[in-house]
């Protein structure tokens, strides 16, 4: 789907972009540290340092917290509501925000949710990595509840 | 060392307000002189004695320091003008603190304008297109994420309540007495924005925005503007009868386990769930302590923020405070009374600066059929850390 088009600053944040273009997830991780940085960064905040590696990740997640959207912010959103929203806890140590799918490959909350789910419905929910194209010759990881 | 040597050396000694209007009903320029003339009603000080001039939200929401000095006929020589949102309204009340402190002016004028009714009459809901706050690598002030629809800083606090939610149990429905209590201090409120009576029924049916939270959740999209007059403790003797000191004051916290919806501790979006660390240097630092506190005054946007804050500033323990509001403990006569001129959610939204305006007037005794009958000491706090303690006297 057409999505508005995410911000890149044409610096530290351009090889995370092309590597989605090719189906890969990768983040930065301090090569003193070991430390996974994310939102991408221009140094590690620990030591300030540069020297990082772009890693790739398992592709696995754990849903830590969610919303749904039920009011259209962004027209490319009008017919897509309810979705949902999620902050995924990575192994790596890092959340990323990103929709949350179904098995089916939908993501239509209700569909996801059942009538009358609890508030926890699907905090610590599995979760795997795929690929989206979202317009504007941009690829974005997102994540599908795991079968 | 840090050792808050401010604290009770300056105090605000009057404040005044705009009409507070859902729908626009005057310019900004218009918004910051009627509050500007409020303020001075009756007060000594004149606009040729005001040296400096601190502003907390500039165009479009409100009005820059230059067209404001312009507009209001001021001669400053220190101005502080910051990035407008409610998180720097404590440090902009500070930062006038500060300077008379420091000798850079002796009488500071802070006065913001917040014209959400504008904006959305002009722009549609907050945070949609042409909201250019979340274009930064990693997302928007509030975890904003277009790309995904995470748009609106109302996305960021719900994830935080979510969260909250889900990792202390709570179904959600409990937040309806922190409402109610808001509308009812509201109505008892004649500025207040919104005083139509609420029921607990009606908040239970009122719909969802970006779920969990709740329209009512929410802070009203109004059209308003505070002044507040600060100066030296000294200064303020002579110019006020009812001075209201600040006699602690704590800075606001960044960090990467700093979020502006939820605790430090919480584990939202990048902050660690780590040990919770509850905000003791106000209190430590000025000898007051929480049983001392009138009434809190908290900067509530959206509603989660006035839960983080209760249980940052330490009133009960983290995850606590969804619990420790209830069975009237924190209405108007309960035993710690919040936001008694009805918050963001039911008086109007001017970025924090009303409830500074109620926690003044409470400690000068100036809030009528509102007034708390012992408001030696009253709080204004913010959930990323940052607080103002109000007092009668400084011990």
């Amino acid at each position: 789907m057409l999505r508005p088009r995410p911000y890149l600053s044409g610096f530290e944040d351009m090889p995370f972009w092309e590597y989605c273009r090719n189906g890969e997830l990768r983040l930065q991780r301090c090569r003193s540290t070991g430390r996974f940085l994310w939102p991408i960064l221009p140094v590690c905040p620990d030591d300030l340092s540069e020297a990082y590696d772009w890693v790739p990740v398992e592709g696995r997640g754990r849903i830590s917290s969610y919303v749904v959207y039920r009011r259209i912010y962004h027209p490319e959103f009008a017919g897509h509501v309810p979705y949902i929203c999620a902050n995924i806890e990575l192994p790596e140590g890092v959340r990323m925000t990103g929709n949350v799918f179904g098995t089916d490959g939908a993501w239509n909350a209700d569909a996801i949710l059942g009538p009358a789910p609890r508030v926890d419905a699907l905090n610590g929910r599995d979760v795997t990595l795929f690929f989206e194209e979202c317009g504007h010759d941009l690829t974005i990881p997102q994540w599908r509840l795991a079968s | 060392m840090r050792n808050f040597a401010i604290n009770g050396k300056t105090a605000v000694i009057a404040v005044g307000m705009s009409d507070l209007t859902m729908r626009p009903a005057q310019s900004n320029p218009a918004l910051a002189a009627a509050a500007l003339r409020r303020a001075l009603d009756g007060s000594p000080v004149r606009q040729r004695d005001i040296d400096g001039l601190v502003v907390t939200s500039g165009a479009p929401l409100g009005v820059d320091y230059d067209k404001t000095a312009e507009v209001l006929g001021l001669e400053v020589q220190f101005v502080q003008q910051s990035w407008s949102h409610g998180r720097f309204t404590n440090p902009g009340l500070h930062v006038a603190a500060m300077a008379v402190h420091a000798g850079l002016a002796e009488i500071v004028l802070c006065v913001s304008v917040f014209a959400f009714a504008k904006a959305k009459h002009t722009m549609g809901n907050i945070g949609g297109e042409g909201d250019h706050e979340a274009d930064r690598v990693g997302g928007g002030p509030h975890g904003e994420s277009p790309v995904y629809g995470l748009a609106a800083p109302l996305g960021g606090a719900a994830m935080a309540w979510q969260k909250y939610l889900s990792r202390y149990g709570y179904t959600g429905d409990e937040a309806a007495e922190l409402v109610l209590a808001q509308r009812e201090n509201a109505i008892r409120n004649p500025a207040a924005a919104m005083r139509t009576p609420l029921t607990h029924d009606e908040y239970l049916q009122s719909p969802h925005i970006i779920w969990p939270l709740r329209k009512l959740d929410c802070s009203l999209p109004t059209d308003g503007a505070v002044a507040a007059i600060v100066t030296s403790a000294e200064r303020a003797r002579d110019l006020c009868a009812k001075p209201a000191f600040m006699t602690a004051i704590q800075g606001l916290h960044a960090s990467r386990n700093e979020h502006s919806f939820g605790a430090p501790w919480l584990g939202i979006f990048q902050q660690g769930s780590v040990q919770p660390c509850v905000a003791d240097a106000p209190f430590a630092a000025s000898g007051i302590g929480r049983k001392d506190i009138a009434a809190l005054q908290i900067y509530d946007a959206f509603l989660p923020q006035t839960i983080a804050t209760i249980e940052r500033f330490g009133f009960c323990g983290p995850g606590e405070a969804l619990s420790f509001i209830q069975g009237g403990r924190i209405r108007f006569d309960g035993e710690l009374p919040i936001n008694t001129s009805g918050g963001h959610l039911s008086e109007a939204h001017c970025g924090g600066w009303t409830q500074i305006a109620e926690a003044v007037r409470q400690v000068q005794g100036l809030c009528g059929n509102r007034q708390l009958p012992n408001a030696a000491h009253v709080m204004y706090a913010h959930g990323a850390g940052d607080c103002t303690i109000f007092s009668r006297e400084v011990s």
